[in-house]
Formats: structure tokens, C-alpha cells, sequence
């Protein structure tokens, strides 16, 4: 199993407990917060779609999807790359207000694809190629920073699941 | 980086990411639910050893540590191998009081050695063979099944950590 086969796998697998947690969740469970210092369900899809985004752009050499095809508009912010949620105070999460479910999910849809396309493309050479860390500076192979995205993705996936309990109660999910 | 490396990479940060979790976390604290039918931190942290530990000894075709090393003992729970919370009524994720948050991880670390060496000897060509569960069709491949692994421990691992925000708020984690 190559990088890309378990990478693609991986984000998959994650999909599946991703899009039935949000399965008709409203604007209002999606910017429900269970405290001040906590994120609400649109923050999480909305950060781990930038995350991605912001990785295999930077991992390809090309414009994320936020700025490029228009997706800051679509989520009325500006179209600042490098804001990806990461280190936001409590009050940027608590100000942030999700678009409608159906633009978040498109939004990640879209990275998405590019992702799978710049997977689809990856060479071993492509692999060990060095890139920008994503923290202390430095440079990393190519495949740890694409490590990071599945590990941050997979993760705040399971923390959508998990709010989509703590708002709704027990018996949503079907093992 | 082939797959049984990845795999094992991936579940290794995991340990990494509990130990940091669970520091210095008191029993009640590990205990805690935000909601009667919502799980514990500590819930989290056995659940996903659990089912690391029930899928990779299927895979070895071995007992599972949880039985054999006596880890069930620890919890004061039954041998039962086929607890692995999954399907858990509230009674029974409120029942779980793991001892402390040590014996949650060193639980963990115990799997994962056990997993280490089961994927040390996994070659490429094993990850296509199907794996006997009768509850799929078509049945997982053994490369499927280890991703599923990746995927469930990972969201868990997240939801562990996003329990100790919401329980001592913004700033427990250095980043």
C-alpha cells in the first residue's frame, strides 16, 4: 500500500462518519458551541477543510481553493491563505458564523477532489521531495506533511461526530 | 513509506496523543461525561484500545492482550473478548471507571507493541487477502481493515482531546 492508496483510504473510511454526522444538522447546531473555549461542528469542517487545503497546495506548488476558485467569498471572509483556524482565540471561533451545511460540505468536496487528483499523481520522487514544515520552520518529506493532513482531519472529524451526540443524544450512529 | 509502516506510524502518534491527553488528569476527571449519554474521556481511551486490540489479534489470529496479558483484570472487567464498547448503553459507559489514566495508557501501549510486531511482518501482498467477517460484504481486505483502524482510533483520539478542552478549557495543549 503506497502513501497515496493509504491516504485516500484513510480520508474515505473518516468520510463516511463525517458526512452522517452532519446529516441535516441546522445552522444553529452548526455554530453551537457546548462552551466559550470550545469549537462548534461548522468551525471543525470549515478548519479541516482549510487545513487540507492549505497542505496540498503548499505540497503542490499551487493556489488553495479558498482564494483561488472564490470559496472565501462563499464563506463571507477574506481571502487570507493563511488563515486556516489554527491558533484562532476563542473569540474568532465564537465569531465565526458557518455558511448553510450545503456550502461547508461543497467546500470540502472541492479540496477534496484536488486532493485525489494530486494523490492520483504522486510519484515515489514526489514522496521524498523536502517541504515547509507546518510548525518550528525547517523543511520535511513531502509524505510527513501529508501525513499531518489525514492525522488533523481524522481527528476534528471524530470531534464533529462526537457534537453531533452531545447536541442530538445518543442512538444517531449505527455502528 | 509502505502501509504497514504507515499504519504503524499513525498508531504510534496516537499513543503519543493520549499520553498527552490524559496527563495529569485525576480518575474523576477521566471519568467524566459532559451528558449521561455522552462518552468519558476514559470511555474513549479503552474503547479504541479495544478495538485496536480485537482486530489485530483476529489478524494474528492470537488471544487478545485484554485477555491473555490479564488488562481486563486492571479494569476489573470480565475477560470478554468481544466487549469493545461498541453498541455500550449509557449504564455501561458510565460503569467504566478505568483505575487511572496510567493504566489507560500503558493498556494502549501494550496493543500497540502487539501491533507493531503483526505489522513488522506484514508484506504487501498480505494486505490484499481477505480478512473472515461475515458481518461484510464483500469482506475487508486486511489492508482495508487496518485503515478502518487507523480511521476509528484516530477520530477517538480526537474526541479524547476535545473532552479536556471542554472540561479545563483553551490552552491545555501547547499549540
Amino acid at each position: 500500500m503506497e502513501l497515496a492508496t493509504y491516504v485516500g483510504g484513510v480520508l474515505e473510511r473518516n468520510e463516511h462518519i463525517l458526512f452522517s454526522a452532519l446529516d441535516g444538522v441546522t445552522d444553529k447546531e452548526l455554530n453551537w458551541q457546548p462552551s466559550p473555549d470550545t469549537n462548534p461542528m461548522g468551525w471543525l469542517v470549515w478548519h479541516l477543510s482549510r487545513v487540507q487545503d492549505t497542505h496540498v497546495s503548499v505540497m503542490q506548488g499551487k493556489e488553495q481553493a479558498w482564494t483561488s476558485d472564490g470559496w472565501h467569498a462563499r464563506f463571507g471572509m477574506e481571502p487570507d491563505a493563511s488563515d486556516r483556524g489554527a491558533g484562532h482565540t476563542s473569540e474568532q471561533v465564537a465569531a465565526f458564523r458557518a455558511p448553510d451545511l450545503d456550502t461547508l460540505l461543497a467546500y470540502y468536496r472541492a479540496v477534496r477532489e484536488y486532493t485525489q487528483r494530486f494523490l492520483d499523481g504522486l510519484t515515489p520522487a514526489d514522496l521524498e521531495r523536502e517541504v515547509p514544515a507546518v510548525r518550528g520552520g525547517g523543511m520535511v518529506p513531502l509524505s510527513a506533511r501529508l501525513e499531518m493532513v489525514v492525522v488533523d482531519n481524522v481527528q476534528h472529524s471524530g470531534q464533529v461526530a462526537y457534537l453531533r451526540g452531545l447536541i442530538r443524544g445518543k442512538g444517531w450512529f449505527s455502528p | 513509506m509502505e502501509g504497514p509502516e504507515l499504519i504503524a506510524d499513525a498508531l504510534g502518534r496516537i499513543r503519543d496523543g493520549l499520553q498527552r491527553t490524559l496527563e495529569g488528569l485525576t480518575p474523576e476527571e477521566v471519568a467524566q461525561q459532559p451528558r449521561p449519554d455522552c462518552n468519558s474521556i476514559g470511555w474513549l481511551a479503552w474503547h479504541l484500545t479495544r478495538v485496536q486490540d480485537h482486530h489485530i489479534s483476529e489478524l494474528m489470529g492470537q488471544e487478545q492482550a485484554w485477555v491473555s496479558q490479564g488488562w481486563h483484570q486492571r479494569f476489573g472487567m470480565a475477560p470478554d473478548p468481544e466487549n469493545t464498547g461498541s453498541r455500550h448503553t449509557p449504564e455501561q459507559v458510565a460503569a467504566l471507571k478505568p483505575p487511572d489514566g496510567q493504566t489507560l495508557l500503558s493498556y494502549y501501549e501494550a496493543v500497540l507493541e502487539r501491533t507493531k510486531s503483526y505489522l513488522a511482518g506484514v508484506s504487501p501482498q498480505d494486505l490484499d487477502k481477505t480478512v473472515d467477517d461475515p458481518r461484510f460484504q464483500p469482506p475487508p481486505t486486511v489492508g482495508v481493515r487496518l485503515v478502518s483502524i487507523v480511521s476509528d482510533n484516530t477520530q477517538h483520539a480526537g474526541q479524547a482531546a476535545y473532552l479536556r478542552g471542554l472540561m479545563q478549557g483553551k490552552g491545555w495543549l501547547p499549540y
